[in-house]
């Protein structure tokens, strides 16, 4: 069984990354701020969940 | 649930929200599973964690390997405009379950999307075995 896993919690900033984008390379933080929200969603390589 | 999402990311847009996918695959990898399951490119935004920089940080890397093989969590977070987050679902299960996915349109106050419960295995397959 996992563990349930830790990170950072609601209201907390989100950890920052760098997104590529067609514009140009944007901090996370950055794009945030140009949408009412911003969706992030992760999943493992396609090799082993293609759904 | 990529299939899902390509389809709904037009309403996503439309509340204004824009969406962002993570995963361990290349950029290359990405776009090539992309041609072999939807004929083009998704939509939406992409990042490479190839070094898992970006699991570690978010706390979504498995203590154990998932049934299906791979280590890294399928996860749902909802930043505001200051990049808070509003809302987390770790591990998420949007791709299997409706409930899940559309509780991500009402989280945004966007129209509902229109769910799709797979997507491409038997090409998939194919790309692993030719």
């Amino acid at each position: 069984m996992n563990a349930k896993p830790k990170g950072p919690g609601l209201g907390a900033k989100a950890p920052e990354f760098l997104i590529e984008t067609p514009d140009g390379s944007f901090p996370l933080h950055q794009l945030a701020a140009r949408h009412e929200n911003l969706v992030l969603t992760t999943q493992d390589s396609y090799r082993y969940h293609p759904n | 649930m990529a299939a899902s999402l390509k389809q709904d990311y037009a309403k996503m847009l439309k509340a204004g929200a824009d969406l962002v996918m993570i995963s361990p695959d290349s950029l290359d990898e990405h776009r090539k599973y992309a041609l072999a399951l939807f004929h083009e490119e998704l939509p939406y935004l992409y990042v490479s964690d190839g070094k898992l920089d970006i699991a570690r940080r978010y706390g979504l890397i498995r203590k154990e390997e998932h049934p299906h093989g791979g280590f890294y969590y399928r996860s749902l977070w909802i930043l505001n405009r200051d990049a808070m987050i509003t809302h987390k679902s770790v591990p998420w299960e949007g791709n299997s379950n409706v409930e899940e996915y559309q509780k991500l349109f009402d989280l945004i106050d966007s129209e509902r999307g229109e769910w799709r419960a797979t997507c491409g295995l038997t090409e998939t397959h194919k790309l692993h075995t030719s």
